[in-house]
């Protein structure tokens, strides 16, 4: 009674091991080696290569642990090859930030009225944007210098990318790219800045190949959309 | 004669009683009560512990910078203070207890002298507003109620209220103006009920700095 008993209960924390274990890994899907890795990488290039623009509403939540509820912001994110970039926040607060040709402008909104800010920090900014620019159109060249880069294929493809300094690991652990499998269309990014601290920013309803007026990414007066 | 002169004095008392510092406008006599309602509402404005989430403008040196704030406030002027990036990151975090201060993150790698002593000073002198012992006269001038509170060594603080609501206010030490605020966009707070500015420009004249802060969210927190 008490043998059966005890080897019920180690199958029963194998098993649970097993459900751990897949749980975790299973939802990431397998990791590709180097030569799938490429092929997956060459493939999501060539799919986003039909893509000229688009534009997406996001949701970005921000969970810190100093703070008591995660910040919610929305917006969308209009893209336009080879180097127009929007990123514009509509709630809680107004914010627009635009890339256009290696030049960064950013906007708030103010009692309705849009005011362009002498922003300081357009050199930091300048990178970042050109890094996610890369991303969007399927390019990790670039990063491989910065970032181990891993794939996971499964349910939904997830590419991680996690620095290799040191120096940047303090500030940042991973980003997480979800990617749909089909499409190779951008469902999700996942940053994660320690242990507990993250960004989550899920993208939805996104259009393809419209015709995006020049003035969404114009550098001193763009269209107010929202 | 005896009777002349203490009509004299009570005169003297009287004019010097509804009479207001050098630094207010010459006004109307207050009603004590009012500056008092007035005085209530501020020290009551934020719960005694809160958590506040804030859109910031940073100026400085011709240059802006915006950012997410998250202020933690507790009792005694304990609190901690953080800096967001917008896409990301945390260029700031700093704790304040009550006789230290730490700065536990400074990604930007900004100087010492005025991350302490200016960003410290505006968060204590923003949300942390209490009368203490100073010295207090106010006076009332063009539908605004000037308070006036000084203390026993070198700080003086001139508030402004409008229809109950602050509006200004100037902080002086040692006789130079160090503060001056702003004070806008008043919004009923879900958790005390009482007005709070939506926002808050506030100028360092020390630091030669200024924030816009707009206040997104507050939350109040276990004691």
């Amino acid at each position: 009674m008490y043998i059966k008993l005890k080897n019920n209960i180690k199958s029963f924390l194998i098993a649970s091991l097993i459900l751990i274990v897949r749980f975790e890994f299973g939802f990431a899907g397998n990791v590709l080696s180097p030569q799938e890795q490429q092929q997956f990488l060459h493939e999501m290039t060539t799919q986003l290569a039909d893509v000229k623009n688009f534009q997406a509403e996001f949701e970005q939540e921000r969970h810190l642990s100093i703070m008591v509820e995660p910040l919610i912001s929305k917006g969308m994110c209009y893209f336009e090859v080879p180097d127009k970039l929007r990123w514009e926040i509509y709630s809680p607060y107004s914010s627009i930030l635009i890339y256009n040709k290696e030049k960064v402008s950013k906007f708030e909104i103010d009692n309705g009225q849009l005011k362009k800010l002498n922003f300081g920090a357009v050199d930091i900014m300048r990178k970042v944007l050109q890094q996610i620019i890369s991303w969007m159109r399927g390019n990790f060249t670039d990063s491989e210098a910065i970032y181990s880069i891993k794939v996971f294929q499964g349910a939904i493809n997830k590419i991680q990318l996690t620095p290799k300094s040191e120096v940047m690991r303090e500030n940042l652990k991973s980003i997480e790219l979800h990617i749909k499998p089909e499409t190779f269309q951008l469902e999700q990014v996942l940053i994660k800045e320690s242990a507990v601290d993250f960004i989550r920013i899920k993208f939805k309803n996104k259009q393809e190949n419209l015709n995006l007026p020049e003035k969404i990414f114009h550098l001193n007066h763009p269209v107010v959309v929202k | 004669m005896k009777i002349r002169i203490i009509s004299i004095l009570f005169f003297y008392f009287f004019v010097i009683s509804c009479t207001v510092k050098l630094s207010l406008p010459k006004g109307e006599k207050v009603c004590a009560g009012l500056t008092q309602k007035n005085l209530w509402q501020l020290e009551n404005q934020y719960p005694k512990s809160f958590q506040l989430t804030q859109r910031i403008l940073l100026s400085v040196s011709g240059k802006e910078y915006d950012f997410i704030g998250s202020l933690t406030m507790r009792q005694d002027s304990v609190f901690r203070a953080v800096a967001l990036g917008e896409m990301g990151g945390t260029f700031l975090d700093i704790k304040h207890e009550t006789d230290t201060v730490s700065i536990l993150k400074n990604s930007g790698n900004l100087p010492e002298n005025p991350l302490l002593d200016g960003v410290v000073g505006d968060i204590l002198y923003l949300f942390s507003f209490s009368r203490g012992n100073k010295k207090l006269a106010s006076s009332f001038h063009n539908e605004q109620l000037h308070v006036q509170l000084s203390d026993s060594i070198n700080e003086t603080t001139i508030l402004i209220f409008e229809k109950n609501n602050l509006i200004a206010s100037e902080q002086i030490i040692d006789g130079q103006l160090v503060r001056k605020a702003q004070y806008s966009n008043y919004i009923k707070s879900v958790v005390s009920g009482c007005p709070l500015p939506g926002r808050i420009l506030l100028e360092n004249k020390k630091w030669r700095y200024t924030l816009k802060i707009d206040l997104l969210k507050i939350i109040q927190i276990p004691e």
